[in-house]
């Protein structure tokens, strides 16, 4: 039944309920740069009048917000996440081959292409004035540098595959933060649930933490209806409920590394930065590290086998131009160097095909033919030079297919966050005109409240006179 | 689709972050002039780029070689034209030599001029291009051809003819051969040391060896059972007397008959075989050498200076008998002092007495002069030499032989062999002394010439007797040090060039050249008015010949070099070319695509201010 009293009541919720819409949206507008914020709307639906029996007309009992909602699209959201998963991959598989590109330094007049052929132009100066001083000690000179450009580019590989092995460790520490912190909302948001209640800022807190989380490891996510989640990451538990089980990485630089689970299972990973680093740490680097241990040992074998059978201005044969790679376990770039005999001494330089003949110059032109020597068994039947400049190549190619993967990811993702974004996200003008519409809602209410207030004055303070 | 602020604000930063980095790329070109810089830009280009650098600098490589090869090659033909003006003029004097009107004087004095010639021949030999010797095949760092005496020492086996070693006083004018003989003495016999000598027929050269080492005895053949080094003197047990000047006597064993033979001093073959015979002033008794004689045994007592004589005819007179002679002498006395005579003399020769003539400190018995007698030897005429050799004679001390090589003009030179013995020379280095000298260049100071010493140390000798070989080569005349060599270059890939020309090939295998000039030298120095008018004649118009086809050998070279060098320009500048296509910006374009993007961006930044400044909050009240 319907009294003053009962009308107040319709104001009552009216005033609240609008306010309530109004703080809605003071909300939306207050995190309307949030990242990760989804707009929420407040749902208002009238109260029913309680059933009573026996004819009654009885408007509604005024009005109560049954929920306040997040506005997103969970399709969009997950679909975004996977995206964004994929194009960090392959920004970390750019950022790898970037640096290796750095390293080398092609095309320069300073990489290894100029100074393996300046080493080769040397042998074949060399050839027509064997007994000039200067052009020997030129040649040792250029063969110095060459050694030393080669030794600085493995290096610095090495260089470059240390920092990321300890970024490795790095973000590994990262998707177990995270995890952590997943566990918490989970944890907070069971509560909270079980207290009835909803937290639309957790929630969107949880999808910050899920977005962040995949950029680093491909997930699989799980909502529960409690609003928690369970992940697996790379096919491994990693969340659930409000226990994270932390990601370790096993392994090191020479056995490789091998990103593993609380239980030492190893992770099957298809995307994410995490896996991109492991490939650079374990494939990528030492790929090209192993090629350019190919070219120095092709290089020291090669010239010494002609070296050796050749004469110096006044010496006999069986002098190596580089030093024999001592040690087969260790890089062959480490230990490419020019003998000490020739360092100390440069008319050891072996320019001659017979003893004693100054002005023989044979065995010079035949390692400056090296330079273009082919056969079948070795380098897949390139030359030296041809061999080094496929490696710049197919490193470039890496390089360039990276950037392209990043950028078709990057087109992708940024649609589908537009496309998430119209939907979930802030739009001042819309804010404004449900504010006004809120406000004057509530002013109407608090016009029908003062109405009702004047006809419970008039009840009280006209009628018992 | 609905819109947020957001969203815009997020699609104009995208864009114009699109905008400013295609800025960055036009930026980054126009300041670098190239299109990519990093292999992932545009992979397969980087790697071309490579290849074409690498190629430009090789192919600069190959034109800085062609600068090498091509100074090898012009310093070649200079000294070549050099060498050809020598010859063209040293054929000119072989032909103006070749005169009837001309005397041997007149040659003669032509002579020294073909000298400086042949100097200046060597002496393009020996080009130096860059401080490397052109002519030397790959011994570019030594002279390649030297005026020095040759000693090539070599061991022999066996033995030398005895007989060869023998010469007597007074001349004896034949052939006598130097051997690597077959005659193996007796295995027990003690060595001995002689000298051989060697005379030529017609212009009688002659050899006498020196050395200066302990063991040699000269000319004396030890009787078995004396030791080697051991010296008989004049008054010892089985000779006394007072010996005339200048002999030689040779006690020969006859085992079979039981004594001995020799030759005394009236020339006629003797036999002894006890008892004590007196020959050219001395007494020998038999009996104290026969106790130990084998058969073939030599015993051989000389005296005197050992002294070469070298005459020369200067004038004959045919009626009257009368020549006149020049002589030089080298007079070594028998303690080792050393002196030279010169002067003139003139014989009488007919049916007077014999006469003997005194030169120096030696006194020369002339009867037996041979070739040197007019009524014996009637084609005598002025320039006729004769040499006369007197053998040392034997004292304490006189242990050491005298070399004197005469006019080594000779083809193949001269040699003087040493049989020596092996137990006191064994692992002993020993110093062989050597002097020579041209006896007929009238400069002052000859008999200083090619003094020297050649010091050889033969370790351990396996055979019983052993001789030493040394050989002379010509005076003046140049041995080759280089070796035949070419030297080769490449001048583009796979295409090699021979820069060099060796001195057997520029200069003759057996220094034919040289012998050429050499010969024309020798023809005036002989008075050999034929020869200069023929043989030698040839020998230079061949020798001209033989450089005139190595100058057309190395001008084709020379042209081939140019032309590979115009071929290398070329292709520079092609690979230049090609590369640059590549890698570098068109400039027109760049600018104006940057220019244009520059608007765009200009325009994203008017209308994006446009687009997100108003909102509906400026609007309600």
């Amino acid at each position: 039944m319907s009294t003053i009293f009962g009308s107040f009541e319709i104001g009552r919720k009216a005033l609240r309920v609008q306010h309530k819409g109004m703080e809605v949206s003071g909300q939306n507008v207050a995190n309307a740069n949030t990242p990760g914020y989804s707009r929420q709307r407040a749902e208002m639906a009238a109260v029913v009048s309680p059933i009573v029996p026996g004819p009654s007309l009885a408007p509604g009992r005024g009005v109560v917000i049954t929920d306040i909602v997040r506005v997103r699209s969970e399709f969009y959201h997950a679909q975004m996440v996977k995206t964004g998963s994929h194009k960090a991959f392959w920004e970390m598989k750019k950022e790898t081959f970037q640096g290796i590109e750095a390293v080398f330094m092609e095309p320069d007049d300073y990489g290894i292409n100029k100074y393996l052929g300046d080493f080769f132009d040397n042998w074949q100066e060399l050839s027509s004035s064997p007994e000039d001083i200067s052009v020997r000690n030129a040649l040792r000179e250029n063969a110095v540098s060459l050694t030393r450009s080669v030794e600085d580019v493995y290096l610095r590989l090495e260089d470059l595959r240390i920092d990321l092995s300890g970024e490795l460790y790095m973000r590994v520490d990262e998707v177990n933060r995270i995890a952590d912190s997943i566990a918490e909302l989970n944890e907070k948001l069971r509560f909270i649930d079980a207290l009835q209640q909803k937290s639309n800022e957790l929630l969107d807190q949880l999808d910050l933490a899920v977005e962040e989380l995949s950029k680093l490891v491909d997930i699989r996510v799980h909502h529960k209806a409690n609003g928690t989640v369970e992940i697996f990451a790379g096919g491994r538990l990693l969340v659930q409920e409000d226990q994270a089980f932390y990601l370790a990485v096993e392994g090191d630089g020479n056995s490789g590394y091998q990103l593993v689970s609380h239980r030492g299972l190893p992770l099957k990973m298809e995307s994410g930065r995490v896996l991109a680093l492991i490939d650079a740490a374990n494939t990528d680097i030492p790929a090209m590290q192993e090629e350019l241990d190919l070219i120095a040992a092709t290089i020291i074998e090669e010239v010494n086998n002609l070296h050796f059978s050749g004469f110096g201005l006044q010496q006999g044969d069986g002098i190596n131009f580089f030093n024999p790679i001592g040690n087969p376990d260790l890089p062959a770039s480490l230990q490419f160097k020019v003998s000490d005999l020739i360092m100390e001494d440069s008319s050891y330089i072996a320019a001659s095909s017979q003893f004693g003949e100054p002005g023989n110059g044979e065995i010079s032109l035949e390692i400056a033919r090296l330079r273009d020597f082919r056969a079948e068994d070795r380098l897949n039947g390139s030359s030296l030079a041809e061999y080094y400049r496929g490696i710049v190549t197919s490193m470039g190619v890496q390089a360039q297919e990276s950037e392209r993967m990043v950028e078709a990811f990057g087109k992708t993702e940024a649609e589908l966050i537009e496309l998430h974004r119209s939907i979930a996200g802030v739009n001042m003008d819309e804010e404004m005109l449900n504010m006004v519409q809120y406000q004057h809602a509530w002013n109407a209410a608090a016009r029908y409240l003062s109405y009702v207030d004047e006809m419970l004055t008039i009840l009280f303070t006209e009628l018992g006179r | 689709m609905r819109v947020t602020h957001r969203m815009i604000a997020d699609t104009v930063n995208t864009n114009l972050q699109r905008s400013l980095r295609r800025l960055e790329v036009y930026s980054n070109q126009l300041s670098t002039g190239k299109v990519f810089h990093k292999p992932s830009e545009n992979p397969v280009g980087v790697g071309r780029v490579m290849g074409y650098s690498a190629a430009v600098n090789r192919n600069e490589q190959y034109r800085l070689n062609m600068n090498q090869t091509r100074g090898w090659l012009e310093n070649t033909e200079a000294s070549l034209r050099n060498g050809l003006d020598v010859l063209q003029r040293v054929r000119e004097l072989s032909i103006y030599g070749a005169n009837e009107s001309l005397t041997a004087d007149d040659r003669r004095a032509i002579a020294p001029e073909i000298l400086e010639f042949l100097e200046h021949l060597i002496g393009i030999a020996n080009t130096e291009t860059n401080g490397l010797y052109i002519f030397g095949g790959h011994q570019t760092l030594s002279v390649p051809y030297r005026k020095e005496k040759v000693y090539h020492a070599d061991i022999l086996g066996g033995g030398i003819d005895p007989d060869s070693a023998v010469i007597a006083a007074g001349l004896q004018n034949g052939n006598y051969s130097l051997s690597q003989s077959s005659v193996t003495p007796a295995a027990d016999e003690d060595a001995a040391v002689r000298v051989t000598q060697s005379y030529l027929q017609g212009n009688a050269e002659s050899i006498i060896g020196e050395a200066d080492w302990g063991d040699l005895v000269n000319g004396v053949m030890i009787k078995p059972g004396l030791q080697a080094g051991s010296t008989i003197t004049i008054g010892d047990d089985f000779v006394t007397g007072s010996p005339a000047e200048n002999f030689v006597l040779t006690l020969t064993y006859d085992g079979t008959n039981n004594r001995w033979d020799y030759i005394d001093d009236g020339g006629n073959p003797q036999s002894i075989d006890t008892g004590i015979f007196s020959h050219y002033g001395i007494t020998v008794d038999i009996d104290q050498l026969t106790g130990s004689a084998a058969d073939g045994d030599i015993i051989t007592v000389a005296s005197g200076i050992s002294s070469s004589v070298m005459l020369e005819v200067t004038g004959v007179d045919f009626e009257s008998g009368q020549v006149n002679y020049h002589y030089l002498s080298h007079q070594y006395a028998l303690d080792g002092t050393y002196q030279k005579a010169e002067g003139d003399f003139s014989l009488t020769f007919g049916d007077t007495a014999p006469q003997s003539v005194t030169l120096g400190a030696v006194t020369v018995n002339v009867e037996g002069l041979g070739s040197m007698n007019p009524f014996l030897a009637s084609g005598l005429k002025v320039g006729d030499r004769a040499t006369l050799d007197i053998l040392p004679g034997m004292t304490a001390g006189s242990n050491y032989d005298q070399v004197t090589v005469n006019g080594e003009h000779r083809t193949g030179g001269s040699a003087v062999s040493y049989l020596f013995d092996q137990d006191s020379l064994n692992g002993r280095e020993f110093e062989f002394k050597y002097y020579s000298l041209d006896t007929f260049d009238r400069s002052p100071d000859k008999g200083a010439l090619y003094d020297g010493s050649v010091t050889v140390n033969y370790g351990v000798f396996s055979e019983a007797e052993q001789a030493l070989t040394f050989s002379y080569d010509k005076m003046g005349f140049p041995v080759y040090y280089g070796d035949f060599n070419d030297r080769v270059q490449e001048i583009s890939p796979h295409q090699e060039m021979i820069m060099n020309l060796s001195g057997d090939k520029a200069f003759g295998s057996n220094r034919e050249i040289f012998e050429a000039v050499y010969d024309v030298y020798w023809a005036l120095i002989d008075n050999d008015r034929e020869a200069l008018g023929d043989t030698a004649l040839e020998k230079m118009d061949r020798a001209i010949d033989h450089f005139l086809g190595r100058l057309a050998e190395v001008g084709a070279r020379s042209n081939r070099v140019d032309a590979m060098n115009n071929t290398l320009s070329n292709e520079n500048l092609y690979l230049r070319e090609v590369r640059s296509n590549i890698e570098d910006i068109d400039l027109a374009q760049v600018i104006t695509d940057y220019l244009m993007q520059e608007n765009a961006y200009k325009a994203a930044l008017s209308t994006a201010s446009m687009m997100l400044q108003p909102s509906l909050v400026d609007y309600l009240r």
